[in-house]
């Protein structure tokens, strides 16, 4: 019999090693579940400490559909704060970003610290003697915690510390952030976001799949063929990939990476399509510090070379950091933030938002058209079937001093299951969600 | 009759380097897209009458997707901008679009080796513009336009895209009586939210 929602089905046979079933993606109510379980439940990418920069920054974000303030206060000292009056529920601060010392509801004017704390509750002597301002605070995320800038949040007690959950995928992020010559990254630069109607999941498939490139960014490798030739753009995926020194990697918690840099030869910037003022940055650069150095900065312009995937919300890829955003179960916003590296020559970061132009409107708007291909197949329910059982037949190779992670080739689905293994293990269980 | 699309191809040619946007192109962009705001009405009624009918045959380029058409009518040191903030320096922001020539190149290519599957099968463009403002500099060798779009895009078997865009261009003149867009600003009024991979606006 055919299942029409996720309900009809255990746990162990919607996620299965080498398949997943339709309704995991198509079914609107398992979508506030993985709202509320998911996003929150694990650490879950919150913002980075650059778009707070001073104390008493604030910055607008989500949580699953949660509305977040994420507030500084001190050095270091981050809240993770529901934007939700503490009376009747309305939104506390309109504003993206800012800075604010206190929050004050348009509604009925109770105000807030940017800790959270209620200041104030208009004409107090209306509620009597037993009101606790106390009380009556904005909820906040309990747990928050930063990792070289990037600020995670989450409800459940129970996680492991950030630093366990991001594990061996550390020592990619740490290759991301280490390509600024002042080893930090700045997120100052703004964001191009797209949105595409499906499933946020089907572009988790996609996020360490080093078996799509050639077939989904067909129309950009030709359009670089024909016009640049030589090692421009995507060519190393135009061969078989699992021929090729690239790789993908699993981790614990659903974490994946696919390694293309090891395909990509020596240069990273000689492989760069021809960019929006890309001689005159080069040739200004050279001028200043001479052509050695000029071309060892212009290393740090483009894209690193990796797919890293922070489960549930977090791929760094290009040399951005684009957060998942579940709209809907229907709707999935892809928010692309630019980055600038700390300490690198102004040239470079000017190149970097150029060249992050560059993929969101070249590559991933095919991307976006492949998940929207999926979403409108994913319609008929008779075919009830997700397959990602591509390599299943191999035993992976464990990385040694490397506790739970795996190395399999390019093109291998490991990934995929590995997300979706760890997604099953949270949606099965009950996940304990605590607010302070 | 035609077919609703059209067709125009661009020449496949290995790219020209890119040599204009410079550090002084960028302060003059900027420069010229905060002076917007000191425009009063426009009064030169033979210069509105023919920016309206130019933007008209640029509309109607675009919508028939004769795009290597629709690149004739810029100059080789223009810039199609379409930012992501409202009021952001580009050089230090990144935007929705900010090409060269080069890279408008680029992207019209793409769309013809047919394997750009955002593109096919053929999604069907049309745009309402309206609001034409148009002012002739003194010296008769630029002009600006300000407008507004509307801009609606179908593909099979999914959702319409709209898109609404405020339009700023500055206009160089060619020759005693034609001209050529140097810099198009395409505004999305909600620029900050999620898109839906607009072709050109």
């Amino acid at each position: 019999m055919t299942a029409l929602s996720y309900r009809d089905l255990p746990w162990d046979e919607l996620v299965q090693d080498d398949r997943v079933h339709r309704t995991v993606y198509t079914d609107p109510t398992l979508f506030p579940e993985e709202m509320r379980k998911l996003f929150g439940g694990v650490w879950t990418y919150l913002c980075h400490a650059s778009e707070l920069p001073e104390i008493n920054s604030f910055k607008r974000v989500r949580m699953g559909l949660r509305p977040l303030i994420v507030t500084r206060t001190g050095e270091s000292e981050y809240h993770a704060l529901f934007n939700r009056c503490a009376h009747r529920a309305a939104t506390v601060c309109q504003e993206e970003s800012g800075r604010a010392k206190r929050f004050t509801c348009s509604f009925h004017g109770w105000t807030y610290t940017n800790d959270g704390k209620l200041l104030a509750a208009a004409y107090p002597k209306g509620y009597g003697e037993g009101f606790k301002k106390c009380d009556h605070g904005l909820k906040k995320i309990a747990q928050v915690e930063e990792y070289r800038g990037f600020i995670f949040g989450t409800l459940n007690p129970e996680m492991p510390p950030l630093d366990e959950y991001l594990g061996a995928a550390k020592d990619y992020l740490d290759y991301f952030i280490d390509r600024a010559p002042g080893k930090e990254l700045i997120v100052q630069s703004g964001a191009y976001r797209g949105v595409y109607h499906g499933n946020w999941k089907i572009c988790w498939d996609n996020a360490a799949d080093g078996y799509h490139p050639a077939f989904g960014h067909r129309s950009l490798f030709e359009m670089t063929r024909l016009r640049n030739g030589g090692d421009k753009g995507g060519t190393h995926f135009s061969r078989d990939p699992d021929d090729s020194p690239m790789y993908c990697k699993t981790f614990p918690f659903g974490h994946g990476l696919l390694y293309q840099r090891a395909g990509m030869g020596e240069s990273l910037w000689e492989r760069v399509r021809p960019t929006p003022g890309g001689e005159v940055l080069e040739e200004s650069l050279i001028e200043n510090v001479g052509e050695k150095a000029a071309f060892e900065a212009l290393e740090g312009a483009p894209g690193a070379g990796l797919n890293l995937n922070i489960f549930p919300n977090l791929l760094i890829i290009g040399n951005q950091i684009l957060v998942v955003e579940p709209l809907a179960h229907d709707k999935t916003q892809l928010t692309w933030y630019a980055t600038t590296l700390l300490g690198a020559p102004d040239e470079v970061n000017q190149l970097r938002m150029r060249i992050a132009e560059d993929f969101p409107n070249f590559g991933e708007i095919d991307d976006m058209e492949s998940f929207e291909r999926c979403w409108e197949g994913l319609q008929a329910p008779e075919a009830e079937w997700i397959f990602m059982h591509r390599g299943l037949q191999n035993p992976p190779e464990r990385v040694e001093g490397k506790d739970g992670v795996t190395k399999v080739p390019t093109t291998d689905e490991a990934p995929m299951r590995n997300y979706l293994a760890y997604y099953r293990e949270i949606m099965e269980k009950e996940v304990p969600l605590v607010v302070a | 009759m035609s077919s609703l699309n059209e067709t125009s191809s661009l020449e496949i040619t290995r790219p020209r380097p890119s040599t204009y946007l410079t550090d002084a192109y960028y302060s003059e962009l900027i420069a010229w897209r905060d002076e917007a705001a000191t425009y009063g009405p426009a009064t030169q009624a033979d210069v509105v009458a023919e920016c309206t009918s130019f933007l008209n045959y640029e509309a109607r380029l675009l919508d028939t997707r004769r795009f290597a058409d629709w690149l004739d009518l810029f100059t080789l040191d223009c810039v199609y901008w379409v930012p992501a903030a409202p009021d952001g320096d580009p050089r230090r922001e990144v935007t929705v679009s900010f090409d060269d020539h080069r890279r408008l190149e680029d992207r019209i290519i793409r769309f013809e080796t047919g394997f750009a599957h955002n593109q096919e099968p053929g999604r069907r463009l049309r745009r309402i513009v309206s609001n034409v403002e148009a002012w002739e500099a003194d010296d008769g060798l630029s002009r600006r336009i300000m407008a507004n779009a509307h801009v609606f895009e179908a593909r099979n078997a999914k959702p319409r895209s709209e898109f609404v865009v405020g339009l700023d261009y500055w206009l160089a003149r060619s020759d005693e009586s034609s001209w050529k867009i140097r810099v198009k600003r395409s505004h999305l009024i909600n620029s900050q939210d999620g898109l839906e991979a607009p072709t050109f606006l």
